[in-house]
């Protein structure tokens, strides 16, 4: 083995399984999740010659929401019109069928749903940071911004969930 | 001191040094600050608990981290060689540049011409620009396809640059990406693989695709001859991509050829294909599981003549995977593969309105034959044969069920706890005071709402069922113990003993571990207590968990998304589930010759029987639950007609009708048209039974034929369509509306209704069938409206207010319309209204119609779906709206769509995220939306566009 590969090897130990979970807040279902952190790997094993070790992080996490976001495209760009029939509407959004269903607890899921709702680049720095698990200096790589942003994009992603949190708690 | 510095400090983050300074400082003397920062700690701590936590699953599969790795190594050592490639004679390169989109166009000419000859040219005259991509589509799993893709593994594309590096996967994912998301009509591989697996269950018997090509209809086989011919050019023949080319012909699995040898050899540039590949879901899926991403092939059958072949031989089939397989994929505006649709399953989806076997029948089902007209080929007849299995209720056997049911916080959703409400509702009322129930909850502490009662004490068990309310969180092991306290003590030997458990999922096993839980249950299965479990909502199902827990419990799993579901689960399966009734059962039909030319049995395909396997009973077939029933369709051409298929000369050697005299002479004098045998076997039997029936013809027409052979019908002529077989003759989407329509009864479980959506989505793919069949008649030009109805219209004159019900049809000089009531406010003017007068072709007897020749100044319209098509003034552009509520003001000429609306015009497509939402829509065509809604492009019009945001590849 070469020394580009056993780095790789390391990588793909590294950072498979918060890639996975990560791909996972973009769907809902495992084996695409699965998918596209593998086309991520695959992406890097040709890109890791040019690469800044320091900045291979983030450059993996952007490149997984870039494959999750294509991925999502491709699998959500078509229409149902159904549930005429059914006496209960369920919601008309891409709901996952139960089998692709994650084991996810309703906390995690709860959590979920709430960091869905903070603005587009709260929402991604704390996913960075609470998923990913990268430090802010790799977050702001990855968001291609200062670490002084990315200080202010998880302050205030985490206080507004602080608050959402509480409000859900109090109430369910 | 920022705020921000407290989060950051909170998660450990470095600070600037005065920065963190200053949160110090803070921190010692500000209270305030000191219980934020500790809040706030607290809080991302629970946060890394709940966010970073991995799922033991949530990580690749070891196959495919070892994937990975060797594909790495591989490419690892194409990159270390690049210079290889730098050494090969440029002339070389160009030529191979220039080969490849040569060869390609030439292939893509030739795979059409030879498709255009095997009759697929209508198609191709309506809809040029489509008809590929149908191809690609329908055959989509067969060599064909396989060579397409693997075509992008060959060398670079001309336009690449020269410098660039070796194909990777990568880019040959990348490739195929670009190619699957320009065709619209390609299912995502995604789904394909999901359904083909199901398809895998359903067949018991798949072919390997290997011997499924072997076995292939002869004009596939010849095409591919013609695509693996080289392309006619010599300078094509002797470069080595275009060997790359032939050898992709081989399947994998047939070993390495001369050319993929060479391939190796040449190694740079080139993916070998013998190497495992990296894309692939599956291990090896191809070689080891070939037809995990094939469907069977399925050659339909052809017309027999019933001199050469009397009797037709086929074992009984039950499942229905096929009619959910194909109406997933039309929900997701794609078509299915053509051997994704088989036509009994279709037909057998669908529980049908015939009587089981009288009381003192001494057989488990009768048999229920009915022909009328073909609606495909008016000269051709059809023969219905219907087995319907005796319907063994609930009350034969007692039963005693325990609900188990969650009522955590998370099933406080319309789709969860009202749904359980429903479901259980339904299964109560088939109860009676032999049966006992009993209801457990759990939350946060589970609780025996309900102690064994006795089944007639209906509105007692509806109140506990209708009381329940949710709240607290999961823990199930103590209630799941509650629950089989309660099936013990009222425990029915010989009956039904089984706890039904009702939960989205987060089944909290508590204190036991989930081994202790499997061990309780199977232990309870041993002493007679069987497990159901029904899952319900999305989101938050652990269908594993449960599904173990059904097995581990000798039960069922089902999941419940609706209340028809429900019914399908708990009313109909339940008892089909719990009992069969009949086994191996096998159907063998002997046409009369006098009577019949030749025959076509539609669908069953792969259930054909050999005629001798009728009388072997030990041939398996299929087996048939309680309630069951099973559909066939025979298409008979009679005497008299020459059938459409080419003629055969006469035997040189033999004299044919000497033959078949034998069997011809003695039934010559008989009137009847047929005979139906039918064999089965008691479930615990070991010799089968025999059952007759002749059937003699009776001339009905289709017009007259019953709602269920109407509805059959429909069913059959729809799968034809999806086949797009060749038998398909004169069909239209509107004829097998208007059977559907004809055909659909009381429907009390919706899913004809469904099946009537799933009609309009078909036909909304087939665009060229649509457009030619489905609104041909612009007789409503005319400025005049036309309703047209099947139930009951009234006007009352003081008010000017005419009202419609059922499958109301408005024909209005600027939309049309459907829906089930309909009001109009109609100034004051002169009205006609002529019941029966069916002033149009498309108008059924059953119809009756009304003009109103005063303008309309209001309309509303209701139903469970208001279709609408809007025309624009060019008369070419439509908009197609559906909702549940739609008004129309005549003076204005603005239609307001309400109640999940949703709007497409071309490519595009508004649809409501929200009851509430509501669309408008003017007379010129303008469209607003009001309230949450999503706009979906559909994909194929314009080129998918590129990723948004944030990526932006580091500089190295």
């Amino acid at each position: 083995m070469s020394a580009p590969t056993l780095a790789f090897s390391t990588l793909l130990d590294r950072y498979q399984r918060p890639l996975v979970r990560y791909a996972l807040s973009f769907t809902p279902n495992l084996e695409d999740a699965r998918d596209i952190v593998q086309d991520t790997f695959i992406k890097l094993s040709t890109a890791l010659p040019s690469l800044d070790p320091d900045r291979i992080a983030p450059w993996l996490f952007t490149v997984c929401k870039n494959h999750a976001i294509d991925h999502h495209r491709k699998h959500h760009r078509l229409i149902a019109m159904d549930s005429a029939t059914l006496e209960l509407e369920s919601p008309p959004d891409s709901a996952p069928s139960p089998s692709e269903d994650l084991e996810h607890s309703e906390t995690a899921t709860e959590l979920h749903r709430l960091i869905a709702q903070l603005p587009e680049r709260q929402r991604e720095a704390v996913k960075l940071k609470f998923i990913a698990g990268l430090d802010y200096k790799q977050i702001s790589h990855a968001m291609d911004t200062t670490i002084g942003n990315v200080g202010y994009l998880i302050h205030h992603g985490v206080q507004a969930l602080r608050q959402k949190w509480t409000a859900f708690d109090t109430t369910a | 001191m920022n705020p921000e510095d407290l989060t950051t400090h909170a998660l450990g983050e470095p600070l600037p040094p005065a920065d963190q300074a200053a949160l110090d400082q803070a921190l010692t003397s500000d209270a305030q600050a000191r219980a934020d920062f500790e809040a706030t700690q607290a809080f991302t701590q629970f946060l890394q608990q709940n966010l970073a936590t991995d799922h033991p699953e949530a990580t690749l599969t070891d196959e495919q981290k070892q994937r990975l790795l060797d594909h790495r190594d591989a490419s690892g050592s194409l990159a270390r060689t690049p210079s290889d490639r730098a050494n090969r004679p440029t002339t070389l390169r160009w030529l191979t540049r220039a080969i490849l989109p040569l060869s390609a166009a030439a292939l893509i000419v030739l795979g059409f011409q030879q498709w255009r000859e095997e009759g697929h040219l209508d198609v191709s005259q309506l809809f040029p620009q489509r008809a590929y991509k149908l191809k690609t589509d329908s055959e989509l799993n067969d060599p064909i396809t396989i060579q397409g893709k693997k075509r992008d593994t060959s060398p670079p594309l001309a336009g690449n640059d020269i410098a660039s590096p070796p194909p990777t996967p990568e880019q040959y994912k990348l490739a195929e990406r670009a190619e699957a998301s320009a065709d619209p009509f390609a299912p995502s591989e995604k789904p394909r693989a999901h359904m083909l697996n199901e398809v895998n269950q359903a067949s018991e018997a798949p072919i390997p695709i290997a011997s499924a090509t072997a076995t292939a209809p002869t004009n596939e086989v010849v095409r591919y001859e013609n695509l693996s011919r080289p392309p006619p050019t010599p300078l094509i023949a002797s470069a080595p991509h275009s060997e790359a080319f032939v050898g992709q012909i081989q399947l994998p699995g047939a070993p390495t050829t001369d050319s993929l040898a060479r391939r190796r050899e040449l190694g740079n540039g080139y993916v070998d294909l013998n190497e495992p590949r990296i894309l692939d879901r599956a291990p090896h899926p191809r070689q080891d599981t070939p037809t995990n991403e094939s469907y069977t092939p399925i050659q339909e059958n052809a017309l027999t003549a019933v001199l050469r072949e009397p009797l037709s031989t086929f074992s009984i089939d039950v499942d229905t995977a096929a009619y959910a397989n194909a109406r997933r994929f039309l929900n997701r505006s794609s078509l299915p593969p053509r051997d994704a649709v088989r036509i009994e399953e279709l037909v057998n989806y669908f529980p049908y309105n015939l009587e089981g076997p009288a009381l003192d029948s001494p057989h488990p089902f009768a048999v229920h034959v009915e022909v009328a007209d073909c609606p495909w080929q008016p000269q051709h007849r059809l023969a219905r044969i219907g087995i319907q299995g005796k319907k063994v209720g609930l009350e034969e056997r007692n039963s005693n069920f325990v609900f188990l049911v969650d009522v955590s916080g998370s099933m406080n959703q319309p789709d969860k706890l009202p749904l359980v409400k429903e479901s259980l509702r339904l299964l109560v009322e088939q109860l009676d005071e032999k049966d006992r129930v009993s209801l457990v909850t759990y939350a946060g502490s589970s609780g025996l709402v309900l102690p064994p009662t006795n089944g007639d004490q209906k509105e007692r068990i509806l109140a506990a069922i209708a009381n329940m309310t949710s709240g607290g969180s999961t823990h199930g092991s103590a209630g799941i113990q509650l629950a089989y306290e309660q099936a013990i003590a009222g425990f029915i030997p010989e009956g039904v003993n089984r706890v039904i458990l009702c939960s989205d999922g987060d089944f909290n096993v508590g204190v036991s571990s989930p081994e202790e839980l499997e061990k309780l249950i199977t232990e309870k299965a041993r002493s007679g207590v069987f497990l159901s479990v029904l899952g319900y909502g999305t989101g938050n199902l652990k269908d594993r968990t449960m599904e173990t827990l059904a097995d581990k419990g000798n039960g069922n799993y089902g999941y419940i998304d609706s209340l028809s579901e429900a019914r399908k689960v708990l009313v109909e399966q339940m008892t089909g589930t719990l009992i069969t009734i009949a086994k191996d059962v096998k159907i063998q039909v002997e046409f009369n010759p006098a009577q019949v030319a030749s025959y076509r049995l539609i669908g069953y395909e792969n259930r054909l029987l050999a005629k001798e396997d009728f009388n072997d009973d030990t041939k398996d077939a299929g087996e048939i639950g309680a309630g069951h029933s099973v559909t066939a369709l025979y298409e008979l051409v009679p005497v008299g007609l020459t059938p459409p298929t080419a003629p055969v000369d006469p035997l040189k050697y033999q004299t044919p009708p000497a033959a078949a005299a034998p069997a011809a002479e003695p039934a010559a004098a008989s009137p009847e048209l047929l005979t139906v045998k039918l064999r089965y076997k008691a479930p615990e039997g070991a010799t089968s039974q025999l059952i007759e029936v002749p059937v003699t013809d009776k001339e009905t027409t289709l017009a007259a034929a019953s709602p269920e052979f109407k509805f059959t019908t429909a069913v059959a002529a729809y799968g034809l369509m999806l086949r797009q077989s060749s038998y398909r003759g004169t069909l239209t989407w509107d004829q097998i509306r208007q059977l559907a329509l004809e055909g659909k009864g009381s429907d009390p479980h919706g899913y004809r209704a469904e099946f009537l959506q799933l009609l309009d989505k078909a036909r909304g793919l087939l665009p060229q069938v649509h457009a030619s069949a489905t609104r041909p008649q612009r007789t409503w030009q005319s400025k005049k409206t036309v309703v047209t109805l099947t139930g009951q219209s009234t006007f009352d004159a003081a008010k000017s207010i005419a009202t419609f019900t059922e499958n109301v049809r408005v024909y209005h000089p600027d939309f049309y319309l459907e829906c089930d009531e309909l009001e109009l406010v109609i100034a004051k003017q002169a009205i006609s209204e002529k019941p029966d007068a069916a002033p149009k072709a498309e108008v059924s007897d059953s119809e009756t119609s009304a003009e109103s020749e005063g303008n309309i100044e209001k309309l509303f319209a209701r139903g469970s779906m208001v279709l609408i098509e809007k025309y624009q003034e060019n008369g070419k552009d439509i908009q197609v709206g559906k909702c549940k509520n739609l008004t129309y003001d005549g003076k204005t000429g603005l239609l307001t769509l309400s109640v999940w609306p949703q709007m497409q015009r071309g490519a595009q497509m508004q649809v409501a995220l929200d009851a509430s939402t509501v669309m408008t829509l003017s007379s010129k065509g303008e469209f607003h939306t009001k309230g949450r809604s999503r706009t979906e492009i559909i994909q194929g019009e314009a080129a998918e566009p590129k990723t948004i945001g944030l990526h932006k590849t580091p500089k190295p």
